[in-house]
C-alpha cells in the first residue's frame, strides 16, 4: 500500500523532469510493461498476478501472445475497482484476496478503497523498491533518487539480454546495485554503463546466477553523501508470499556524514577522499539491517562495526595486515564520530583522546629499567592497566602512574587535564573514549 | 505551559496501517494523529497537542491469529477457521508521555489506564503530572511525530485518519535522544 504514495511521486516527479503527464495506467504501459513484463523472463515477480500465472489455453491461443493477454487480464481486474475489494494478486501490498487468509484478520472494513489509478501507482511504487543484502527493500521519497531508479529500468533489462544465464525477477536487488552507482561520485550522466561491472555483480549458487544484494552500510553512505538535509525517510518491507512490515524508519544522514568529514580530519596525511573510499567499502557492521531498524531509526550507533567488542576485550595488538590496519582505522573512526557528537567547550574528545594516548606513549618509553627487547616494560605493564572502563579505576591507575615515576612533575598537569575531562562523561560515552584512547596508543606505538 | 503524565507498561505494540499481508510485522515508533486522538477521546480530556515515546527493545512474540471468515472443507463438510501463528515486534518497557493543557485534564487522565494499542499493552500513569514549558517537553528523550507537508523533507504517509473522513496524515519524525537500545554500548576495554 505504501507502494502507491511512491508511485504518485515518482508520476509528479516524471512530469516535473520530462513535461509529460501521464496518468499512472499510461505509464503502466508505456514504461514499465514493455520492460519488466512483455518479455518470457520477468523484471518482477509479483505473487499471483497475472504475469505469474500458467498461461491458459485461451492465453497461449490470444493473437496479441501471452504477455499481452495478461496485461488486458490487470487492466480488468484494476477496472473492476473501487466496487471489487482489492487483493494483493493485482494491487501490490494489498491484502490477500478473502477472508479465509491467514491474514485477513489485519483487514480494517472502513479503509479506502482504491481505484484503477491506484491499482497502477502500487505496481510504479513496487518496482521502486531498493533491496538491501538480507532480504529486506526500502522506498525512498526523494525525486533524486527515483528518478535514478527509474533510469536504471531499462539497462537492467539491457544487460539481461546481454546475459542470458542470469535468472529474472531481481529488480529490487538491481535497484540497489544501480542506485549505489548512480550515486556515487564516478557516475557520469553521459555514459550511465560507465565503470559498471555487471559481471561482477553476479554470484552463482547451485547452477543458478543471480545477481548479488548491496550491502546496505554502503548504500547509507552513499545516501548520506547524496541526499541533502539532516533526516531523510524510508519505508521498509518485503514483499513475498507474506509480507514483512520494518516500518517507517528515519535515515539519520546528519549523523552518518560525519563519517566521511572525520576521515578527512584524521587521516589527512594519506590522501583523505580515497580513504574513506577504500574504508566505506569494507565497512560491516555489528548489526544487520533488521535489527539496525529496531531502535526506531538508523544512524550512527547502528553503523558500530562489526568486532569492535570483541576487539576491545582482547588486547588490541598492532595490526598485522592491511586489512587489520583499515579495520583499526574504521574502529578509530566510529569511535571519534560517536565522541564528536556532544562537543563540550575546549578540544574535541577524539582530540583529548588522541592527546592522552601520546602521553601514556611517553610515560611508558621514559622507563629508565633495563629493557628486554620483548614484552612490556614496567612502565608499559601499567599503563596497559589504565585502559580500563571503570572511572574510579582509571583515576586510580593514573595516581598509580604518577607515584611510580621520579619524573611525575612531567606528567601531572597532563593527567589531571584527563581526568577533568572525562570527569563530565556517561559510563559509556567514557567506555567509548577509552577504546578510542586504547587505539590511539596502539597506532602511534606502531607509528 | 504543558502537563506531562507518564504512562509505563510492559509491551506497547501499534500496527503500522500498511501491514495487511504480514507474517512478521515490527510496531511502529511513535503514535500517529489518529491514534492521539483516539487515546484523547477514551481518556475524555479536552486536547493532547504533544506526546513522545520511548521503549527499552523490541522483543518478538508470537501471536495466534485465525482467519476473518470460515474455511470451507468440502471434502470433510466442514467448516472452520484454522489458526495460524503471526510474529510481533513489540515495544519492551514503552513510556508514553502526553503533554496535557490544563490541570483537570490532568487529573482526569491520571487515574486512567492507557492501552497502546492492543488490549494486552496497558500502560498505567505514574504519579501526578508535571509542569513543562513547551521547550522542556522538547527536551524530553523520545520519538514525536510532527504534522508536515508531503512535499517536506522526511515527510511520511503514515495513515488515514478515520476521525477525520480518512484524510492522510503526512509527518515527519522528530527524535531525541534515542531510545535506552542506543545506550548499551559499554565496551569492555
Amino acid at each position: 500500500m505504501y507502494t502507491d504514495y511512491i508511485g504518485q511521486r515518482l508520476l509528479r516527479v516524471w512530469l516535473e523532469r520530462t513535461g509529460e503527464e501521464l496518468t499512472a495506467r499510461q505509464f503502466f504501459d508505456t514504461q514499465i510493461y514493455p520492460l519488466f513484463f512483455a518479455q518470457d523472463k520477468l523484471l518482477q515477480w509479483i505473487v499471483n498476478s497475472p504475469f505469474t500465472q500458467r498461461p491458459s489455453a485461451a492465453a497461449r491461443l490470444s493473437p496479441g501472445g501471452v504477455r499481452a493477454y495478461q496485461l488486458a487480464q490487470l487492466h480488468e481486474l484494476a477496472d473492476a475497482m473501487p466496487a471489487q475489494r482489492p487483493d494483493a494478486s493485482f494491487a501490490v501490498g494489498y491484502p490477500a484476496a478473502g477472508t479465509g487468509a491467514t491474514t485477513s484478520g489485519q483487514v480494517w472494513e472502513g479503509a479506502p478503497r482504491p481505484n484503477a489509478e491506484a491499482v497502477f501507482r502500487s505496481w510504479i511504487g513496487a518496482a521502486l523498491g531498493v533491496g538491501v543484502a538480507g532480504g529486506l527493500c526500502l522506498l525512498l521519497h526523494d525525486a533524486d533518487v527515483l528518478w535514478a531508479l527509474c533510469e536504471g529500468w531499462s539497462h537492467y533489462r539491457t544487460l539481461l539480454d546481454q546475459h542470458p544465464q542470469v535468472k529474472g525477477n531481481q529488480v529490487e536487488t538491481w535497484n540497489g546495485q544501480w542506485l549505489a552507482h548512480a550515486l556515487s561520485s564516478s557516475y557520469d550522466p553521459a555514459q550511465p554503463l560507465a565503470g559498471f561491472d555487471f559481471a561482477g555483480l553476479l554470484d552463482e549458487r547451485s547452477g543458478v546466477v543471480a545477481i548479488r544484494s548491496h550491502a546496505w552500510v554502503s548504500l547509507l553512505f552513499h545516501l548520506a553523501q547524496h541526499l541533502p538535509g539532516p533526516q531523510s525517510a524510508a519505508y521498509v518491507y518485503s514483499l513475498g508470499k507474506t509480507n514483512r512490515t520494518v516500518g517507517f524508519i528515519p535515515l539519520r544522514l546528519a549523523e552518518i556524514r560525519t563519517l566521511p568529514q572525520l576521515c578527512h580530519r584524521l587521516f589527512e596525511l594519506s590522501g583523505a577522499g580515497e580513504r574513506w573510499q577504500v574504508l566505506s567499502e569494507t565497512y560491516e557492521t555489528r548489526l544487520g539491517f533488521a535489527a539496525a531498524c529496531e531502535a526506531g531509526s538508523v544512524g550512527l550507533v547502528a553503523l558500530e562495526p562489526a568486532k569492535l567488542r570483541d576487539v576491545a576485550v582482547a588486547a588490541a595488538g598492532p595490526a598485522k595486515t592491511p586489512a587489520a590496519a583499515r579495520q583499526q582505522e574504521i574502529y578509530q573512526l566510529w569511535l571519534a564520530a560517536m565522541l564528536h557528537q556532544e562537543s563540550i567547550p575546549g578540544p574535541t574528545l577524539p582530540e583529548a583522546a588522541d592527546r592522552l594516548a601520546l602521553v601514556l606513549l611517553r610515560y611508558a618509553a621514559h622507563d629508565p629499567g633495563p629493557h628486554k627487547g620483548r614484552g612490556l616494560t614496567k612502565y608499559g605493564q601499567l599503563v596497559e592497566q589504565t585502559f580500563t572502563r571503570s572511572l574510579p579505576g582509571f583515576i586510580k591507575q593514573l595516581t598509580e602512574l604518577l607515584k611510580a615515576t621520579p619524573e611525575a612533575g612531567d606528567f601531572r598537569e597532563e593527567f589531571q587535564d584527563a581526568v577533568a575531562l572525562v570527569g563530565e562523561l556517561t559510563p559509556a560515552r567514557f567506555a567509548l573514549f577509552m577504546s578510542l584512547v586504547r587505539f590511539r596508543y596502539v597506532a602511534h606505538d606502531s607509528a | 505551559m504543558l502537563y506531562a503524565l507518564k504512562f509505563t507498561g510492559p509491551f506497547g505494540f501499534m500496527k503500522p496501517w500498511t501491514a495487511v499481508r504480514d507474517g512478521k510485522t515490527n510496531s511502529l515508533q511513535f503514535l500517529t494523529f489518529s491514534t492521539l486522538e483516539g487515546i484523547r477521546q477514551k481518556l475524555g480530556v479536552t486536547a493532547i497537542p504533544r506526546c513522545k515515546l520511548s521503549w527499552g527493545g523490541v522483543g518478538w512474540q508470537q501471536e495466534v491469529t485465525q482467519p476473518r471468515g470460515w474455511v470451507v472443507e468440502a471434502r470433510q463438510q466442514r467448516m472452520s477457521r484454522p489458526r495460524a501463528v503471526l510474529e510481533r515486534g513489540v515495544l519492551l518497557s514503552p513510556v508514553l508521555v502526553l503533554g496535557l493543557v490544563s490541570a483537570e485534564d490532568a487529573h482526569k487522565a491520571q487515574g486512567q489506564h492507557v492501552c497502546l494499542s492492543r488490549n494486552e499493552d496497558v500502560l498505567l500513569p505514574t504519579g501526578p503530572a508535571v509542569v513543562l514549558t513547551s521547550a522542556e517537553f522538547d527536551a524530553l528523550p523520545g520519538f514525536e511525530l510532527l504534522p508536515a507537508d508531503p512535499d517536506e523533507a522526511g515527510a511520511m504517509l503514515v495513515g488515514h485518519d478515520r476521525y477525520q473522513a480518512n484524510t492522510p496524515m503526512y509527518g515527519v519524525l522528530s527524535i531525541t535522544v534515542p531510545p535506552p537500545v542506543a545506550e548499551d554500548l559499554l565496551l569492555s576495554i
